[in-house]
């Protein structure tokens, strides 16, 4: 018996369609682990990453309805210091050298210069963009203090 | 004024050692109180002091513009973060009344220069909490930047 027939008589097919199956599994498999070895790679060279999953979660982003009554409570002095800064901010980059916004504050003569810029961060109007430099969120100035 | 204990527990740099090693790191630091607007540290200024902030808001300004606030119990202004080889390299300003915890940068090297298990644990904790924090002001070397 010979050729096809033999195929047929000895479950030629089904065993040719297991082999495949392995055979392309094992390739799939083979694929997805060299598509991830790169993070591998990252996690030996930076082994720090590693203690970053296990280190303490940064304190959580103050909810708008905090920062909503924060600004609340602001005097209408203080929303005249906010709007001071505003058009300072203004003059300067989107992302900007805090130093400087409170420089200036203090050159133009505003009024508790060290106190509002805490405030502006307080309330969520001056952000920190994790560059090392601030912006200015003119939605929430808006929210807050404009309307 | 906040319990140094609470606030050296609380930090993420100092929080996780044993008690035995955070009762003699206790003992090398001393609570000031600063008011809003003064200046803690100049550049270029003999670096004398680190100062672990209890409550209160610090401005930290650090070269090329860029800065850094600190608002949380526990944050510390303090090693490369602030100083170059005893000098002051960052500017750090009072922006809200802080009650600190002040520490000796002779202390704080020589403790971190000891090679103990605790020192260890700062100095690994300290580059994470400024990867987290601040990674645009990390150093290779903090020891040689103290």
């Amino acid at each position: 018996m010979y050729g096809l027939e033999a195929i047929n008589a000895n479950n030629g097919w089904a065993i040719s369609a297991v082999g495949i199956s392995i055979v392309f599994t094992g390739l799939v498999v083979l694929s997805l682990v060299i598509s991830q070895l790169h993070k591998v790679v990252d996690l030996y060279e930076n082994p720090e990453k590693i203690k970053e999953w296990f280190a303490p979660k940064p304190a959580p982003e103050p909810e708008p309805e905090a920062l909503a009554e924060a600004a609340a409570d602001l005097s209408e002095a203080q929303r005249d210091d906010v709007r001071q800064f505003e058009l300072l901010a203004k003059t300067l980059d989107a992302h900007f050298a805090l130093p400087r916004l409170l420089h200036l504050a203090e050159s133009r003569g505003i009024n508790t210069p060290h106190s509002n810029l805490n405030l502006l961060l307080n309330i969520g109007i001056v952000v920190p963009d994790m560059e090392g430099y601030f912006c200015w969120d003119s939605e929430r100035f808006d929210q807050t203090i404009a309307g | 004024m906040s319990k140094l204990k609470d606030v050296l527990e609380s930090s993420a740099v100092f929080g996780s050692i044993d008690d035995a090693d955070l009762e003699d790191l206790e003992s090398r630091f001393e609570p000031r109180r600063f008011n809003t607007g003064e200046v803690l540290t100049s550049v270029g200024e003999e670096a004398e002091f680190y100062y672990l902030l209890g409550s209160g808001c610090l401005l930290v300004a650090l070269e090329e513009g860029k800065a850094l606030v600190m608002s949380s119990p526990g944050d510390f202004a303090g090693l490369d973060l602030i100083s170059d080889r005893g000098n002051y390299r960052s500017e750090v300003i009072v922006l809200d009344t802080a009650e600190v915890f002040a520490v000796a940068r002779e202390d704080m090297k020589a403790f971190l220069e000891s090679g103990s298990a605790a020192a260890e644990q700062v100095l690994d904790a300290w580059t994470a909490h400024v990867d987290q924090i601040a990674p645009f002001a990390k150093h290779e070397d903090i020891l040689e930047c103290l």
